[in-house]
């Protein structure tokens, strides 16, 4: 045996029987999809900030006469229908897709989980009607219900934020009750109980840290969500208004020039596929790292 | 297992009743007010005609007793007259619900044809080419907005080759082939993203059952590898898929919505978008009752079938 493979075999067999104690940098190793996927998502981060300094153009300067210019050095990506540059248009858009999605899962998060909390500790009546009534919500197709919302409140982005953060609540609500009344059963929850610890406490304090990880799973794979559905009522003009520039009202109207100006239908798109994308991965990732048993893989 | 099923069904009420008073409240809580649309500012001017319309659509009343004349006449099947076109609900949405179920059934093929092949492929053949292609298709599917890959199709196949039609709709009774042709681009963009969905559930469930005992028996037995597959290990892979397609139908109708806006392709979407653009309350509660009563259907048989599919579970209905 050489002197390499004595080095490494037990290494190996030292990860293998106490997986606990190696290091998370270490449980990094082979999942470099979800490495990739959160340096795609700092990268938009860092382009959603930089976004004044980054575009080479002001994303709503009109240049009549540079209509639908295919690109060149001065338009990279070319330009739309008004001579606007589409690559400063899709940069600060990123920072629209961005702010929407992590503003409504936010949202959703902020009330779906104490409801979860509520409906999986209190049980009985309370559980019945908030699930009922989230059973209701969910009877809708998404894009539907966003629909519906949208053409109440009206499209400015906190309206966006709020109608997709409602949609979302159902997904948050039915996994932390879930996960509630599970945990309520374990020893640990009857141990504190025993030593005097109120409901309050008990929720929040004790059965709360412990389904963290799936709640932070659930968030990243509905950012990728909120990315999509952000983008397709944009797409149908129920979304983010012109001329604030958003990856799907861009695509809309991509659809009107696909004859005159077939490379204007990429970026926008691409873009909305790679966020989502590095979300997913993140997702994914996040759930093998936790260690959270979920049906997808 | 009939009481099972009523009683199964008897749940479906209150939610479909909560689902449409949210609809309700949502639609009347809108700006903009339908009368007024359709009057005209010059019409909406003059309060007799305003008033006397308002009392033709019923909306002169409190909101609490439109919903309960509505729910009265919803149960007999008068979904009330819209109050654009003044036609009857029914009648406005039975046509495009053709076209849509059309759209529907069209996307489910392909997307059960596709999981089928590449699921059961990467599965079988797990860590080859096969997988691993699998992997990058379910991967890629999942993350493409089906809106896009819409244009993109139209772009490839309409514009540049113009080998199908750019958008648009001919009923199948009118004449097949234009139809198919119509149909095969959405069809595609929509089952594409539900093919890597399915394909994803296909391929992690028949892993699994490829290594429970019975597939090693029927190995042993010295059956071929197609019979063990096709009898044996499929056979208990698609129950769960079932289940799946059930819930999914939700995800497909909102994504018909987007697709019918990119082809023109005159479904239930298509009318819903038109009936929030014009305040078209009657419209828009026929619309939505029809899916909510539709997508729960959808997952209650989803459900039932599954008790009905795997034995073992019959017992416990």
């Amino acid at each position: 045996m050489t002197e390499s493979t004595a080095a490494v075999l037990p290494e190996t067999i030292a990860r293998r029987r106490a997986p606990t104690t190696v290091g998370f940098r270490d449980r990094l190793r082979g999942h470099e999809a979800f490495l990739a996927g959160l340096a795609i998502i700092g990268l938009l981060a860092i382009v959603s900030v930089l976004a004044p300094v980054l575009a080479p153009h002001d994303p709503t300067a009109i240049h009549a006469s540079d209509g639908l210019k295919p690109p060149s050095s001065t338009y990279l990506l070319g330009t739309d229908n008004l001579g606007r540059d589409i690559l400063s248009r899709i940069i600060y858009a990123a920072r629209t897709s961005l702010f929407v999605a992590l503003g409504s899962v936010l949202v959703a998060g902020a009330i779906g989980v104490p409801l979860g909390l509520i409906a999986g500790y209190a049980g009985s009546k309370i559980d019945s009607v908030i699930m009922r009534v989230l059973d209701a919500i969910l009877a809708f197709p998404v894009i539907l219900l966003a629909i519906l919302v949208v053409a109440t409140l009206g499209t400015q982005t906190i309206n966006l934020i709020l109608t997709i953060g409602f949609v979302f609540i159902p997904y948050f609500t039915r996994l932390v009750r879930g996960n509630v009344l599970t945990l309520k059963e374990r020893e640990f929850v009857a141990a504190s109980r025993a030593s005097g610890a109120d409901d309050g406490y008990l929720v929040t304090r004790v059965i709360l840290p412990n389904i963290l990880s799936p709640i932070v799973v659930q968030a990243s794979l509905t950012m990728s969500l909120a990315v999509l559905i952000e983008a397709a009522l944009s797409f149908l003009g129920l979304g983010v208004q012109e001329p604030t520039p958003a990856w799907g009202s861009m695509l809309q109207n991509s659809q009107l020039y696909l004859h005159e100006a077939p490379w204007f239908v990429f970026s926008p798109g691409i873009c909305i596929f790679v966020s989502v994308l590095a979300f997913n991965l993140i997702g994914d990732g996040l759930r093998d790292l936790l260690d959270v048993s979920g049906r997808r893989r | 297992m009939v009481t099972v099923i009523i009683r199964r069904l008897l749940q479906l009420v209150p939610v479909v009743l909560l689902a449409t008073t949210l609809v309700f409240v949502l639609v009347r809580l809108a700006p903009g007010d339908p009368v007024q649309q359709q009057l005209g500012t010059r019409g909406s001017h003059d309060p007799e005609r305003v008033a006397a319309l308002r009392q033709k659509l019923g909306l002169d009343k409190p909101i609490p007793v439109q919903y309960a004349i509505w729910l009265r006449n919803a149960v007999t099947g008068d979904l009330g007259i819209s109050v654009k076109s003044h036609d009857q609900v029914l009648d406005l949405i039975k046509p495009k619900l053709v076209a849509t179920l059309e759209l529907i059934a069209a996307a489910l093929g392909i997307a059960i044809t596709i999981a089928l092949l590449l699921g059961t492929a990467a599965a079988v053949r797990s860590g080859t080419w096969a997988d691993q292609i699998t992997r990058a298709f379910v991967v890629t599917g999942l993350a493409i907005p089906s809106y896009w890959l819409g244009l993109i199709f139209l772009l490839l196949f309409a514009v540049s080759l113009k080998w199908l039609p750019v958008s648009g709709y001919v009923p199948f009774t009118e004449d097949p082939v234009q139809n198919l042709k119509h149909l095969i681009l959405p069809a595609l963009s929509l089952g594409l993203f539900e093919a890597a969905f399915f394909t994803r559930f296909l391929r992690a469930g028949l892993l699994e059952v490829l290594h429970q005992d019975y597939v090693r028996t029927a190995q042993a037995k010295g059956l071929a590898e197609q019979t063990i597959i096709s009898r044996h290990a499929l056979q208990n892979a698609l129950i769960p898929m079932v289940t799946i397609l059930g819930l999914e139908l939700g995800t497909l109708v909102g994504g018909v919505v987007v697709i019918e806006q990119v082809f023109g392709w005159p479904g239930i979407g298509w009318l819903a978008l038109t009936a929030v653009k014009n305040r078209d309350y009657a419209l828009l509660q026929g619309i939505v009752l029809l899916v909510a009563i539709g997508v729960s259907l959808a997952n209650l048989l989803a459900d039932l079938s599954y008790t009905f599919l795997d034995p073992r579970l019959r017992s416990l209905g």
